[in-house]
């Protein structure tokens, strides 16, 4: 399974956005799979790290030890998104599928309050970002759900770290006032 | 939401973020928002925001956090934050349940720096660590995650300064530094000769206490942290790592050893290390070093004075760029600053510098010579086995941790993975690779000379499990019979060794006997070997019966095994013993209460049992009285698949019953009846085809399903749409057949194919045509005699009822 994992990573910038859909479509049912096991605990209230499930994702599917690091990191990057959706399509089947469903939260970092989320309101609140500001959601995304730090964010992106940091003080103080109102 | 509000009000906010004056901001953004109130106001809450964050967290978010200090961790209430680092932040905390006044030092690791999938490691190596007890190592005493998922250290704590500075401030003499080191080289040996590498070994790290006693804290925890993340993330610190660490190895003894000297160094010196390798010896370092430059000149060079020699050789040692050419061992190291510190001349002799130095010198070469080659055979002996422990251990648990990843991968790629595939459209190439990959893994585990019984119970298992996945007939097989015996024979191996320590377990007795049936089945259906069949049936018989009976695992066991038996029967043509077989395994699989966790098994092994009974029916007792057993046979199957209909299994098995159920209509003269029947199978087949294009059973099924529609368009008056139908199918035939390596099967297939057309023609007395394509199909039997792959089956039937045709309508 590394050698598609390759392709992706050494793929940046232009290409993300297929090569993301690669990801989705080579991967769908590990990433899942990941995120059913997390979820099919039978908590009654369930409290889960998306970063965990991330890096989770990438211990099953490419075998840390066969990655480098910017590998690593490119993958993340990518299976970013993958991973949001995954974890909102399960919670939603989880839902569908139990009667009585344990509520999905997420801690939040200090930095966004140190709350404590429902993750469909953080889904629902980057959905709303995204009609907004792509770019900044993406790094939300990025961010959060992938676990990556702002610097590497810029050099997968290719662009300059202070981009990205004023972008992300952007995404992040609207997603502050966001959370906040709730 | 007003998007384009939004989006204007980020822009602003973003160039508004570069002016860091708060009353120049607000000028800048009154004159830039104009008379657009709305985005004023969206950019102010989002400068409020932004300034919560920020205090929150800064941006950079590699900075340690400044949040709230937390008020309790773990079992402590926490007092005081010690300090703050690239790791993470030191807290006093203390416990006061009452039981006893405990104070304590928590190091508390950034979250990022441990990935939440590593926190077993964590936990593994922290108990690890809590075990190593010694005078000059601030002992560990547990650990965990706190609630915000970062990982804690409680350890001892050490009120005192880190050793660099205790230095300095309690001006401490060449030989009172050596002391200090030697107590830490002693520290470092016992956690080596625990299996422990501290990895980040610098002064910070070793701090001297109140009553002057050097402590070496986080012993291993940049170990569990380097293992537990990407090493690059944590390196030593630079001067204090050795080359090989900064080439990115992992941390062995020998960095340690070069850490020790290199704190020697430092302290002697009074400067921190270079990242480049000091060319420059320590003595002379000294004289130039910035950090005495306020001391007199005389201090200085008998400082100098007192390093040179030895102390030079010795750090140059410990240092050393080459592994090899260092200590060996931190205990080897220590010996050598006891040598120097025991020949050092007494104070009183000092103020003769000439003398002293004239008379010691050799005495000292000496006497530091001696101590190291006196204690060389120990230290060697000692140094190599320790080396050689730790090495060896660092290979054992990375074999361990391997081994452990191997097992569940293994298990992971041929059941989870496998699975999801075979319900998958058109994965069969993938599939392929997953049962290849799997195979390497179970290699290396049943290679693994310590594997435990339950884990080479479990690699044999794997292998039967890539056997059923290359040849087996409940699921769409990859068609490698060769390969399913090599796997099968590979597991029985390991099960007999097994079974030779552990007569009576169940579980491998299981094993054995689905082993042997499933040899038995590749031997009588794949290579008509049917003496052998019957040998490894009775084998299965005897595993069979030494697991108790009333038990589900024996039960399956036996429907199988009758099923076996009943095919084997009617392959022997010994079709009343068949049916007796079919008929006892169809009773114990209708009585077997249900259970959705061999459902899918059960239901194969009853649809395949009442095949079976309805062959020997049909051959044994006569064709009329055959008709019920197919009709259960279609509704059961029919069932299966409507409650799975994504369930392959459910397609293939109501195909096969459909298509005996109309053949046999056929052939009692009820060509409309079976010609339903046929469209029906006929009809599945295109969705089976689809998931599995690849998939050669599938394709069997399809030309035998043609072959037969075919056959019963032309008695219902459709001649030409049967002759059509098959000649399409021929095509495919041949064209498999024409690629190389065409494996017997699907020779043999082709010629079935050609006589089924050959016989449509003859049927309805079309000698002319019938004729030159029953030669065509004598032919292929031919190629496979000359290839040594014609069975005995074939010489019987095939080539026997080709042979009769030919005559009946004098085509030679």
């Amino acid at each position: 399974m590394s050698e598609p994992d390759r392709q992706h990573a050494d793929g940046g910038g232009r290409g993300a956005a297929a090569a993301r859909d690669a990801l989705l479509r080579e991967h769908y049912d590990e990433f899942r799979r990941v995120a059913g096991r997390v979820l099919n605990g039978d908590a009654a209230a369930l409290q889960i790290q998306p970063t965990d499930l991330a890096h989770e994702a990438v211990i099953r599917l490419s075998g840390l030890d066969r990655l480098d690091f910017k590998g690593r990191t490119h993958f993340l990057s990518l299976s970013a998104r993958v991973m949001r959706q995954i974890l909102i399509d399960e919670i939603r089947r989880m839902r569908a599928a139990k009667r009585q469903a344990p509520p999905v939260s997420t801690q939040l970092p200090p930095e966004l309050g140190a709350q404590s989320i429902d993750l469909e309101d953080l889904d629902r609140a980057l959905s709303k970002l995204e009609t907004v500001a792509p770019d900044h959601a993406r790094l939300v995304e990025q961010r959060y759900f992938a676990g990556l730090t702002l610097e590497e964010i810029a050099e997968i992106d290719g662009v300059s770290v202070r981009t990205v940091k004023r972008q992300w003080r952007a995404a992040r103080a609207w997603l502050v006032a966001e959370l906040g109102h709730r | 939401m007003d998007t384009s509000l939004t989006r204007r009000a980020f822009a602003v906010f973003e160039n508004a973020l570069d002016i860091e004056d708060d009353a120049e901001r607000e000028t800048w953004l009154i004159s830039t928002c104009g008379s657009d109130t709305p985005l004023f106001s969206e950019v102010k809450r989002l400068l409020r925001a932004d300034a919560a964050a920020e205090r929150a967290m800064p941006t950079g978010g590699l900075q340690p956090s400044a949040g709230p200090m937390p008020t309790r961790i773990g079992h402590y209430r926490i007092v005081d934050l010690l300090g703050q680092g690239g790791m993470g932040e030191v807290f006093v905390g203390a416990r006061d349940d009452g039981l006893f006044d405990h104070v304590v030092a928590i190091k508390r690791v950034r979250p990022s720096l441990l990935p939440e999938t590593s926190r077993a490691l964590f936990d593994r190596e922290r108990r690890v660590l809590a075990k190593l007890s010694h005078r000059h190592i601030a002992q560990l005493y547990d650990g965990g995650v706190d609630e915000t998922g970062a990982p804690y250290f409680i350890m001892e704590l050490v009120r005192g300064s880190p050793i660099d500075a205790y230095a300095i401030s309690a001006d401490l003499s060449p030989r009172q530094i050596v002391e200090k080191m030697i107590a830490v080289c002693e520290a470092v040996q016992h956690a080596h000769q625990n299996l422990i590498v501290h990895a980040d070994l610098k002064p910070a790290n070793i701090l001297v206490n109140d009553a002057g006693d050097p402590k070496v804290v986080d012993f291993g925890v940049a170990r569990v942290l380097r293992d537990a993340d990407d090493i690059n993330l944590h390196p030593q610190t630079p001067g204090y790592a050795s080359p090989q660490r900064e080439a990115g190895a992992s941390p062995t003894p020998a960095d340690d050893v070069f850490a020790l000297g290199a704190i020697l160094r430092a302290l002697l010196t009074g400067e921190a290390p270079r990242r480049s390798k000091n060319t420059v010896l320590t003595s002379q370092a000294i004289e130039k070093s910035p950090a005495f430059a306020e001391r007199s000149a005389e201090w200085r060079t008998n400082r100098a004075r007192a390093v040179h020699g030895d102390l030079d050789d010795i750090i140059e040692r410990a240092c050393a760029v080459a592994p090899e050419d260092r200590y060996q061992a931190a205990v080897a190291l220590a010996g050598d600053l006891r040598a120097w510190l025991e020949t050092r001349p007494i104070a009183a002799h000092a103020h003769d510098r000439l003398y002293v130095f004239r008379k010691f010198v050799r005495r000292r070469r000496w006497r530091v010579i001696a101590a190291t080659v006196a204690g060389f055979g120990l230290v060697v002996a000692l140094m190599l086995t320790s080396t050689l422990y730790v090495q060896a251990d660092f290979a054992r648990k990375q074999a361990e941790a391997r081994f452990t990843e191997v097992r569940s991968l293994a298990k992971y790629l041929l059941y989870d993975v496998y699975d999801r595939l075979e319900r998958t459209p058109q994965t069969l190439a993938m599939r392929r690779d997953v049962a290849r990959v799997a195979q390497g893994y179970l290699n290396q585990l049943a290679d693994t000379p310590s594997a435990p019984a339950d884990v080479l119970l479990e690699a044999a298992d794997g292998f039967a499990r890539i056997a059923e996945l290359q040849a087996g007939r409940s699921r769409a097989s990859l068609g490698d019979p060769q390969g399913a015996l090599e796997n099968l024979a590979r597991a029985d191996q390991i099960a007999a060794r097994l079974q030779q320590a552990d007569p009576a377990n169940s579980s491998t007795l299981d094993l054995r006997a689905r082993v042997a049936m499933h040899q038995a089945a590749i031997a009588m259906n794949s290579r008509q070997e049917l003496d052998s069949a019957t040998g490894l049936l009775a084998q299965a018989a005897r595993y069979i019966a030494a697991i108790p009976a009333d038990t589900r695992m024996a039960k399956l066991l036996a429907i199988q095994h009758e099923m076996e038996s009943a095919i084997l029967g009617n392959w022997k043509a010994t079709y009343a013993e068949s049916e007796a077989h079919a008929r006892k395994g169809i009773a114990i699989a209708e009585s077997f209460p249900p259970d959705p966790a061999d459902a899918r098994e059960a239901q194969y092994l009853l649809a395949r049992t009442y095949d079976a009974l309805g062959e020997a029916v049909y051959y044994g007792v006569g064709v009329p009285d055959s008709i019920p057993v197919y009709e259960r046979l279609v509704e059961i199957t029919s069932a299966y698949l409507a409650s799975h209909p994504d369930d392959m299994l459910g397609q293939r098995l109501t195909i096969e019953a459909r298509w005996a159920l109309g053949v046999t209509l056929l052939g009692v003269d009820r060509p409309k009846d079976g010609l339903a029947e046929l469209q029906a199978a006929a009809a599945l087949v295109p969705t089976l085809l689809q998931y599995q294009p690849e998939d050669t059973g599938a394709q069997r099924t399809q030309r035998i399903v043609y072959s037969a529609l075919a056959q019963a368009l032309a008695m219902s008056g459709r001649f030409d749409e049967g002759v059509a139908l098959l000649r399409e199918e021929l095509a495919k035939s041949e064209e498999q057949v024409r690629k190389t390596n065409s494996r017997p099967e699907q020779v043999r297939s082709y010629g079935v194919t050609l006589a089924m057309l050959a016989d449509l023609y003859a049927d309805n007395n079309l000698a002319k045509e019938a004729c030159p394509i029953y030669a065509k199909a004598e032919q292929v039997w031919l190629d496979l005699e000359k290839r040594g792959v014609l069975t005995q089956l074939d010489r019987d039937n095939s080539q026997k009822m080709i042979r009769g045709r030919q005559q009946q309508l004098k085509c030679l």
